[in-house]
């Protein structure tokens, strides 16, 4: 009894504060406090009629999606190779890929500015994106790094035996097994981009991302657009993890379909 | 039984300093069950990755119907491998596992269908097409690992410890389901094992390999009856020890000094003088009870004793300390002897397998 309370205030604790600045975001009055006078739109229409919050949303969604598809790439192949390393190495590798986690990303940010002024890059969405890059591999790496080391080899060297090339084994082999776990660290990757803030701060140009500008908004007056901005933001993310779950569901079910007709045939 | 399907010549392998496999020499024949036998480490599985492609000797010849391997990739090969974890794939229904190798080929679909089909007949698991990997027994996965392999219709078929996984009962149903598989496609098996009785019950031969060397090829009965090396007498079957010097050879029979009697031995080679090493089978020793006219022999006393199933173990004890064992099996009189009884042993000329010390 004492443990279902427990459980109840820490979902309250967790989800509190969401909710109620979900609530807040339809309220039609400009209070942010109790009583609630009534639902609108007006803050989504405010957020929409600002060109700098959309600007910065369209912003983020395009360096969270363009850094999670670098860092797909980019991690899944070091996560294989990681795989298939032995010994010291393995550990070696598996150390310094983790470290980065711990930096702060003060750290981080410092020295990817001065990183970007030695080359000469300008500050922009693609010195975001790079650095975003950098702060995701690491927790992509670790997310999946764990389903990749216990990948069996010989389910290669058996898709090899029944003839399939190198490319062919890990086309039909390889890649559908640690698919939903690539997916997996992506969706993870993804909200790290989105919500990124202090690197992003250091490598942002006169382009900024969805958080920065909020943050920039709240420091002059806090309207309740933020709210509605904030709130815009949890659904996007939301909406990438629900999109990604119901395409797992799709193909579970296609396959499902597919078995049928398998089974039918060697009936036949 | 025509033919050589697979020929290994002066096949060595080594993985830096460690040399796995010197200078292997094996003819494979068309059709026959061919077992490499041997101790973990012994280098037989090695053998059989560098035959599926996966390993590259370092030095020989590998022929599969007389044309060189050498630096053909795996799946260019004429040969399929059943796992030693079967290694189906998780993400593939039985269905699909077993088509894999012939989508790759580009077969057409009508005929896949049909070849699976008369596969999965042959494997007895026609029922079972649109299972998934992980709702199979240990056994089931066999079936389909065989069947994966089977459909391509390799001139050979690699197993590598295929029954390893399994548990007794299903592995000797498994053992007998092999060889009626191998009787009703005609497949050339070359089948890894470390299990003696397996490779006795299943092989046309059996090649017995320790520290990356051939020790004997043979049949099973062969290398039973007739091994070429203490190793040989040691690893398929029990057996006793037993030092021995020649006396004098006359004729088929040499007279030998086993430290507490002379005894004859078959003399093929030997000449008086030679020290010599006896192999006796546990169940050529006959027990009798000492003062019967029936049976000479050496006295001894019964140390220990054990049943195992239809037969009797008695593990006795001779007068210079040496224990034999031996071996009878049980018949409606049940044990004939009881813990420290005397007894009289002794043995055929013919079951004294002469080995060099």
């Amino acid at each position: 009894m004492l443990l279902r309370a427990y459980v109840w205030f820490y979902v309250a604790v967790l989800f509190g504060p969401l909710a109620l600045i979900v609530l807040f975001s339809f309220h039609s009055s400009p209070a942010q406090t109790f009583p609630f006078e009534g639902l609108s739109l007006r803050w989504y229409q405010a957020f929409f009629d600002n060109p700098v919050l959309v600007a910065s949303l369209k912003n983020s969604l395009l360096v969270a999606s363009v850094s999670t598809l670098l860092t797909t790439v980019i991690g899944s192949m070091a996560a294989l190779a990681l795989a298939r390393l032995q010994g010291r190495m393995r550990e070696a590798f598996g150390y310094i890929t983790f470290a980065p986690i711990a930096l702060p990303g003060l750290f981080i940010g410092i020295s990817l500015l001065t990183l970007f002024s030695q080359v000469g890059l300008e500050r922009s969405l693609l010195t975001v994106t790079l650095a975003h890059v950098l702060i995701m591999l690491p927790f992509f790496i670790e997310a999946c790094r764990s389903r990749l080391e216990y990948f069996d080899l010989s389910l290669e060297e058996a898709a090899r035996d029944l003839g399939a090339s190198a490319w062919q084994s890990f086309r039909l082999v390889t890649l559908p097994i640690i698919a939903p776990t690539l997916i997996a660290a992506g969706i993870l990757s993804f909200t790290i981009s989105f919500d990124e803030v202090i690197v992003t701060i250091f490598t942002s140009g006169a382009e900024t991302t969805l958080p920065i500008a909020i943050w920039s908004m709240m420091r002059q007056a806090m309207t309740p657009a933020i709210n509605a901005a904030s709130v815009l933001a949890l659904s996007c993310v939301v909406l990438v993890i629900v999109a990604f779950a119901a395409l797992g569901w799709l193909r579970q079910r296609s396959k499902l379909a597919g078995r049928k007709t398998n089974g039918q045939k060697a009936a036949a | 039984m025509t033919g050589t399907i697979v020929h290994l010549g002066a096949i060595t392998k080594s993985f830096g300093p460690v040399k796995a496999l010197h200078e292997i020499s094996l003819d494979v024949r068309q059709g026959e069950i061919l077992t490499l036998l041997g101790p973990s480490g012994c280098g037989k599985t090695t053998l059989m990755r560098i035959i599926a492609g996966f390993e590259d000797p370092t030095t020989g010849q590998i022929e599969i119907n007389g044309t060189s391997m050498r630096g053909v990739p795996p799946e260019r090969r004429p040969v399929n491998m059943v796992f030693q974890r079967y290694a189906l794939f998780p993400h593939l229904d039985v269905f699909d596992n077993i088509a894999f190798g012939l989508r790759i080929k580009k077969v057409p679909k009508e005929q896949i269908r049909t070849e699976v089909k008369k596969i999965l007949e042959l494997v007895q698991m026609q029922d079972l097409a649109d299972r998934w990997i992980n709702q199979l027994s240990g056994g089931q996965s066999q079936r389909v690992a065989l069947a994966r392999a089977l459909v391509n219709q390799p001139a050979v078929l690699l197993l590598d410890e295929p029954l390893a996984a399994l548990d007794l009962k299903i592995r000797q149903h498994m053992l007998t389901e092999l060889k009626r598989i191998h009787t009703e496609t005609g497949t050339t098996f070359i089948y890894v094992t470390h299990d003696q009785d397996e490779a006795m019950m299943l092989s046309d031969r059996i090649v017995l390999m320790n520290k990356g060397r051939i020790e004997q090829i043979g049949s099973p009965e062969e290398l039973y009856a007739s091994p070429a090396s203490l190793f040989a007498a040691q690893f398929l079957g029990d057996t006793n020890f037993l030092d021995a010097r020649v006396v004098s050879v006359d004729g088929t029979t040499a007279r030998s000094d086993i430290g507490i009697a002379v005894i004859d031995i078959p003399s093929k080679g030997l000449a008086a003088g030679d020290a010599v090493k006896l192999s006796v089978r546990p169940e050529t020793i006959v027990l009798g009870s000492p003062g019967s006219a029936s049976a000479p022999g050496l006295a001894g006393l019964v140390k220990d004793f054990a049943f195992i199933g239809n037969r009797i173990v008695y593990w006795v004890t001779l007068t210079n300390g040496e224990t034999l064992r031996c071996q009878e099996a049980r018949t409606v009189q049940g044990q004939r002897f009881q813990k420290q009884a005397a007894v009289t042993v002794s043995w055929p000329v013919e079951a004294n397998v002469v080995l060099k010390g």
